[in-house]
């Protein structure tokens, strides 16, 4: 849906996006993970035609970002969240819609139907004739959301969706995200919400400047850190541990107080024979269990490399 | 460039100007007094008391009454075509008003991006800006001279019982020519500055440098310098079609998408 060729953008000497190659896949939700000023938003704004390239490409469902032809069949085909709301503080929810609705062409048949339905989805149905000014944050965000869905685009950039959120809000907008992927939709996710994005994203980029890696949530956890068990015994001796880290399959091996810490290639093959081992040397097996790592440990990890 | 999405920038704009009762109080009331100060400060004095000119004989206004080319007419109608550079001052500073809240507007509650990412061109953001800034000026210039007429027949119907029109030739060619020129001028000054400044009182005061020319005309007018003719008219506006095209031209290029995102502070 979405091909970066050596997508690159300088301002002056300050080179923010270098040669950022990448495929976002029809219907994938992809999260753009990186620090502030990493150019996350300058990707973004990129890909929405709204900066251009210094160097390099993308390509969007065909549409060419460097081609000032399809730059405008780019921003029907897209819905974008910016980092703010955005919205007209004087003028009521559904007046800031009806604004959009009419800029992005809807149907007037289609219009106040499309509206309703969105104002409603995101709880706001109520408050249609109120000025947004007086809205929460939260509220904002939500009628910023609505916005980039109305005319119903295949490929949504969000950026920061759920920032400034209380955990409620941030929840409707992370299920909403899942929804939306269930339609079909492309989503491209800013996010620094770590745990936000090993949540809903099927592919995960950490970013700054250029792209440090790429992949799905578990398979970049899986090639930092490997994959590892934990046993807990009851006593641990010497004889246990020399003869535990003998087994073919055991690496990198460590002792914390009762607790057996090794790295498997293949639990599901290899935990069963580890505790048969284990109940041979007559040890107490109290728990078993796989080793998770979270996102937010990839993250720093990859950015230390990158440091 | 379409005009559907023109009007489109245009409502919004209006239902924002109706919304700001700055916007809105100034649209109304600088053109009220306009068009009451005029006629009470110099139409009534030149029907009641034509006396107190005839004394002064130093001035652009005493020779030509006391010339005797004229009479008491010469005087009001001299009166009633001098003000044409107060009324060329409403185009001038109105729309630099709606135009300084609006852009600055979209600047503050930062909805340029969501505004620019839409399939709109920047022409016509810029031209439904305009319009909405020229329309309800051109308006309230038109509404304010025709209120002005208006008092001062009724002053000199009432003093004079007869009516004297002014150089209506003249009021129409700077109603109708010079007036969309001076608003256009306006809001392109308003357009440059706002995108450097964040405060739309700022705007609006570094914009009213531009009214400088304008009362200056006024002054040389009144105190015998120069004197406001057809082809003083027609000379000013062919200067101002061509300040108008550079403007465009200025205002246009800093009015883009990339500008706009990574240059307006």
């Amino acid at each position: 849906m979405i091909e970066m060729r050596g997508l690159s953008r300088s301002f002056g000497n300050n080179r923010v996006v270098n040669n950022l190659n990448l495929n976002i896949n029809e219907g994938e939700v992809f999260g753009f993970l990186g620090p502030n000023g990493a150019g996350k938003t300058t990707t973004v704004r990129m890909l929405a035609c709204l900066i251009r390239p210094t160097e390099g490409t993308a390509i969007l469902d065909g549409l060419d970002i460097n081609n000032e032809k399809d730059a405008m069949s780019i921003r029907r085909e897209i819905g974008l969240l910016t980092e703010s709301p955005g919205l007209y503080d004087t003028l009521s929810a559904q007046r800031n819609l009806d604004f959009y609705a009419k800029l992005y062409d809807v149907p007037e048949t289609k219009r106040n139907e499309r509206i309703g339905h969105y104002l409603k989805m995101m709880g706001l149905w109520e408050k249609r004739d109120e000025p947004v000014g007086g809205f929460s944050k939260g509220m904002k965000q939500k009628m910023a959301i609505a916005r980039c869905l109305l005319h119903e685009p295949k490929v949504l950039f969000l950026d920061e969706p759920t920032s400034g959120l209380d955990p409620e809000a941030s929840r409707i907008v992370r299920d909403f995200i899942l929804e939306l992927k269930g339609e079909g939709r492309t989503i491209f996710l800013c996010t620094h919400n770590l745990d936000e994005a090993d949540r809903i994203c099927d592919r995960i980029g950490i970013f700054k400047g250029s792209l440090l890696g790429v992949d799905t949530p578990s398979r970049l956890k899986n090639d930092l850190y490997g994959r590892s068990v934990t046993v807990q015994l009851r006593e641990v001796s010497a004889a246990i541990v020399d003869n535990i880290r003998s087994l073919p399959f055991v690496k990198n091996l460590e002792v914390n107080g009762n607790e057996l810490r090794m790295n498997v290639s293949a639990p599901e093959q290899d935990n069963p024979q580890l505790v048969r081992s284990l109940i041979a040397l007559n040890a107490d097996v109290q728990f078993v269990y796989e080793n998770k790592h979270s996102l937010e440990e990839v993250y720093f990890k990859v950015m230390g490399e990158a440091k | 460039m379409t005009l559907e999405k023109i009007r489109v920038v245009m409502d919004k704009e209006f239902d924002e100007i109706i919304k700001n009762k700055y916007i809105l109080g100034s649209l109304l009331f600088v053109p009220l007094l306009f068009a009451i100060l005029m006629p009470v400060s110099m139409i009534a004095p030149s029907v009641f008391y034509p006396q107190a000119y005839q004394s002064d004989n130093s001035t652009f206004i005493g020779n030509t009454f006391s010339s005797g080319v004229s009479s008491q007419d010469s005087l009001i109608i001299f009166f009633m075509d001098a003000v044409i550079p107060f009324f060329m001052m409403l185009p001038a500073i109105l729309p630099t008003i709606v135009a300084s809240y609006s852009i600055i507007g979209e600047k503050k509650n930062r909805t340029l991006e969501p505004l620019l990412a839409a399939p709109v061109s920047v022409d016509e953001i810029l031209v439904g800006k305009a319009l909405s800034a020229i329309i309800p000026a051109m308006l309230a210039t038109w509404a304010s001279s025709l209120l002005f007429f208006a008092f001062s027949e009724g002053i000199v119907y009432a003093g004079l019982h007869r009516l004297i029109m002014p150089d209506l030739a003249m009021w129409g060619a700077g109603l109708l020519l010079l007036s969309p020129l001076l608003a256009f001028l306006g809001i392109m000054i308003a357009l440059i500055i706002s995108s450097r400044v964040n405060d739309p009182r700022v705007a609006q005061q570094i914009s009213v440098i531009f009214v400088i020319p304008i009362m200056a005309i006024f002054i040389g007018q009144m105190s015998g310098f120069m004197l406001i003719d057809m082809r003083m008219i027609l000379g000013l506006a062919v200067a101002l079609v061509i300040v108008d095209a550079l403007m465009l031209r200025f205002a246009r290029s800093m009015f883009d998408r990339e500008e706009i995102l990574t240059r307006w502070k």
